[in-house]
């Protein structure tokens, strides 16, 4: 009876193993490597972005830290509480990021040099489905969760000089780095027979830009600021190999400033960001898209409090997101408001802002529909 | 400014509120699917594979006195089962517990046997007659036939009936003093057998399946105020072998088996007791590069006739971790480890696929070298040597379409993580 038989393989269905990306992650902020925050400090944000080429704590425009004469750190903390409709059906997240950190010192009278760490990608994430499916004979209802961690950072040094009142520059070198972790389970519901699936898997991203920004004042009453990004390669890597490479967006940004109103400043941007570099990186669901970006507000002194002046800010923002849902265009339209004031002998600052963001898209995903309220909270101190 | 003040404190615990309120994340946005979170999962797929490339039934090799019940049977010409109980160290005098440490001659009284009876599975047509028989004898321990032959009428110690009503939990049966009182310092072997009206079969725990479910307690003296002795079932031989000494102190006694099935068949289950060794040559990719979410082992029953042939016999996969220097088929199907929770239940008289669900095996598989450890399962009963029921499937020589097949069901997924 004991014979041995040479095994006969029959395959009787196709043997193939496709790799499995998690292109979408739910929402339309969120597709592709994520949501991009804007890398604004809660000043800019509460001003539509407008204020984004003279903010020393928003790291896009590296001269912009000439302007600051002490010492300085800023740490930003944000929550976006967002909802996400696709028909009768709704979600309701709770992200918390905190976005923005920056340190500067001075260097003798004219140069300073700063350090910054922002949010360039957020692609967290989860989510939850269940379908039937024919497994071994027999239909059972799979259970699939996606739960995505992590995010694309920017680090920046930057070095700005300051010729005077008038005419600032500066340059910065960033490296992008970060990682993003994919945790996904397939469950069934009769675990005696089946065997539930988890597959956890983590990107690394090494990835390099420089940057370049200048602020001129030809008068007291006005300012222009611009500053460009040229992205070099990132690599994105699991355990130690590189699965994928593209670059870095490259990015063009203009601003202006006005303050011929006393106590009041008026500011506006636009950017251009060349997204689609990113191309590459991820698989070809992820579809990155050059970006235009406008915005503006108004920031004013408010009442006295307490002895203590008080800072209002309004804005309002239009952007497209860096990733196409399904192939569309997703496009964002924000307003914003906010409030700031000095403590501790003016030695620390606390801002306060709220956006409401409606995010939006046409062709197969025009049902679905996103709706945000993004708290900031910005402290920035000089030691 | 007292206003001011108030506002200010409003303002800022409505900011710690939300502060603390947004530090636990929520990030379920499963209401954009599946539009927005196209292709998360990969598809399922089956193969189906012819993957045994040996297949055997092989003894038991349970060691005899091993089994956790000792079965007792009485079915005529098919069956014929009994048990032995070992008391190999009877005292001759006693001593009182306390100060007084004078012994005294043991004269025996109010000797009791007490078992534990296990009535699942069994058959009991009415009322039930255990005959225990002294079964003492200096033929060697593994031998049947000749502790069988005691069993005779000048042996009968005694016979109790019991009511079917009366056959559960606990028994206790009277034996005459003479019993202990002529064998002190030498042993007493019993031997039990039931019958009844009809054929009968249940089982007695054992040893092995029970803390002390048997005992033989007896008075010392007439004097009631001296506590009882309760002995336990003990064999001295095989001398200098005390494992198998400790397992012989019960054990059935299987006088006439069941029917032993097809040399070209599977056979699980039966008496005495057979398993079958299966192995299995796997493409690799299915134990190192995939997930396997369902793993089915397909037998082709055929049916038996014999014993109860409607009633379920339970088998259950075990996986082998013997290694490839254990040869000898017997032998590897003893080593093995609980593979599977779940059991294929079927009826022996039943025929058809069957299906016995091996995920976990196939996941153990991983992490056995197949270079090293041969990726094998074996098939038990679960009243291995305790029940007379025997499953029967078709072996690697028949023909392809009842062979035995393992069917796997496997994720595609494989994630890089990339969007």
């Amino acid at each position: 009876m004991m014979r041995r038989l040479l095994a006969v393989m029959s395959l009787v269905s196709s043997i193939a193993f496709p790799i499995a990306s998690a292109a979408g992650q739910g929402a339309l902020s969120t597709q592709g490597f994520g949501f991009p925050p804007g890398q604004f400090s809660t000043r800019v944000l509460a001003t539509g972005g407008g204020m984004a080429q003279f903010d020393p704590d928003t790291p896009l425009n590296p001269a912009a830290i000439a302007l600051s004469s002490d010492p300085r750190m800023f740490l930003q903390y944000e929550p976006e509480f967002r909802k996400v409709t696709l028909g009768s059906a709704q979600s309701t997240t709770l992200t918390s990021r905190f976005p923005v950190g920056a340190a500067s010192v001075p260097v003798g009278t004219h140069a300073t040099v700063g350090v910054a760490i922002s949010t360039l990608l957020d692609r967290s994430s989860t989510t939850l489905t269940s379908h039937d499916q024919q497994v071994g004979g027999e239909v059972v209802t799979i259970t699939e969760s996606t739960k995505i961690l992590g995010a694309i950072n920017d680090v920046r040094l930057a070095a700005a000089y300051g010729f005077g009142p008038k005419f600032q520059i500066g340059i910065a070198g960033h490296v992008f780095t970060g990682q993003n972790r994919v945790i996904f389970t397939q469950t069934f519901p009769d675990t005696l027979n089946f065997t539930n699936i988890s597959q956890t898997s983590t990107l690394g991203f090494t990835g390099f830009a420089a940057s370049a920004g200048v602020l001129i004042r030809p008068s007291r009453n006005i300012g222009f600021g611009f500053s460009g990004q040229k992205g070099a390669r990132i690599e994105a890597k699991t355990s130690d190999s590189v699965v994928s490479k593209a670059d870095i967006p490259d990015r063009l940004s203009a601003g202006v400033s006005f303050e011929g109103i006393p106590g009041t400043s008026l500011s506006a941007h636009a950017s251009r960001s060349l997204w689609s570099r990113m191309n590459g990186l991820g698989s070809s669901d992820a579809t990155a898209i050059d970006t235009w970006e406008a915005g503006g507000g108004i920031e004013s002194l408010g009442p006295r409090v307490l002895s203590r002046q008080t800072v209002l800010r309004v804005g309002a923002r239009y952007r497209t997101l860096p990733f196409t849902a399904d192939g569309n265009e997703v496009k964002e339209l924000s307003f914003a408001g906010g409030v700031g004031a000095q403590f501790f002998r003016n030695r620390a600052t606390f801002d306060v802002s709220l956006e409401r963001a409606a995010r939006s898209t046409n062709g197969t995903t025009e049902g679905a529909r996103e709706r945000a309220y993004v708290l900031s909270f910005g402290l920035r101190v000089r030691p | 400014m007292e206003l001011i003040s108030a506002r200010l404190k409003l303002a800022g615990l409505v900011i710690l509120t939300a502060i603390s309120a947004a530090c636990t994340e929520k990030l379920d946005n499963s209401a954009g699917c599946p539009i927005l979170c196209p292709d998360q999962g990969g598809e399922i797929e089956t193969v189906t594979l012819d993957a045994v490339s040996l297949d055997s039934t092989v003894s038991a090799l349970t060691g005899q006195g091993t089994e956790t019940s000792l079965f007792l049977a009485n079915r005529g010409d098919t069956l014929d089962s009994r048990a032995v109980i070992r008391f190999d160290s009877i005292p001759a005098r006693f001593v009182k517990p306390g100060s007084d440490t004078t012994s005294f001659e043991i004269q025996p009284d109010s000797v009791v046997l007490r078992m534990i009876v296990d009535t699942v599975g069994g058959k009991i047509p009415g009322a039930v007659t255990l005959d225990l028989y002294d079964v003492d004898t200096n033929a060697a321990d593994s031998l049947v036939a000749p502790v069988a032959a005691l069993f005779r009428s000048d042996r009968l110690i005694v016979s109790t009936t019991l009511e079917k009503t009366a056959l559960k939990d606990t028994i206790r049966v009277t034996l005459p003093p003479a019993t202990i009182g002529g064998r002190k310092l030498q042993r007493l072997r019993i031997g039990i057998r039931a019958r009844s009206t009809g054929s009968v079969q249940f089982r007695l725990l054992s040893q092995e399946g029970a803390t002390t479910p048997t005992q033989l307690t007896y008075r010392v003296s007439p004097d009631t105020t001296v506590s009882k002795v309760t002995l336990n079932p003990y064999s001295k031989t095989p001398a200098n072998q005390p494992i198998i000494a400790n397992a012989l102190a019960d054990y059935t006694l299987l006088v006439k088996g069941t029917p032993v099935g097809p040399p070209t068949t599977l056979n699980i289950g039966g008496l005495p007791a057979s398993r079958v060794y299966m192995r299995f040559i796997v493409p690799s990719f299915l134990i190192d590069s995939v997930d396997v979410v369902r793993a089915t082992l397909l037998l082709t029953q055929l049916p038996n006739s014999g014993l109860d042939a409607t009633d379920t016999v339970r088998i259950i996969p075990n996986v082998s971790l013997a290694a490839v220097a254990v040869t000898d088929l017997a032998k590897a199907a003893q080593i093995t480890a609980l593979g599977s929770t779940d059991t294929l239940k079927v009826e022996p008289g039943g025929s058809g696929v069957r299906s016995a669900e091996v995920a976990s095996i196939v996941g153990i598989w991983r992490f056995q070298k197949e270079t090293d450890t041969p990726r094998a399962i074996i098939l038990v009963s679960t009243r291995e040597g305790q029940s007379p029921l025997e499953g029967r499937f078709y072996s690697i020589e028949a023909s392809p379409d009842r062979r035995p097949r393992l069917r796997i069901s496997y994720s595609t997924r494989k994630s890089t993580g990339l969007p």
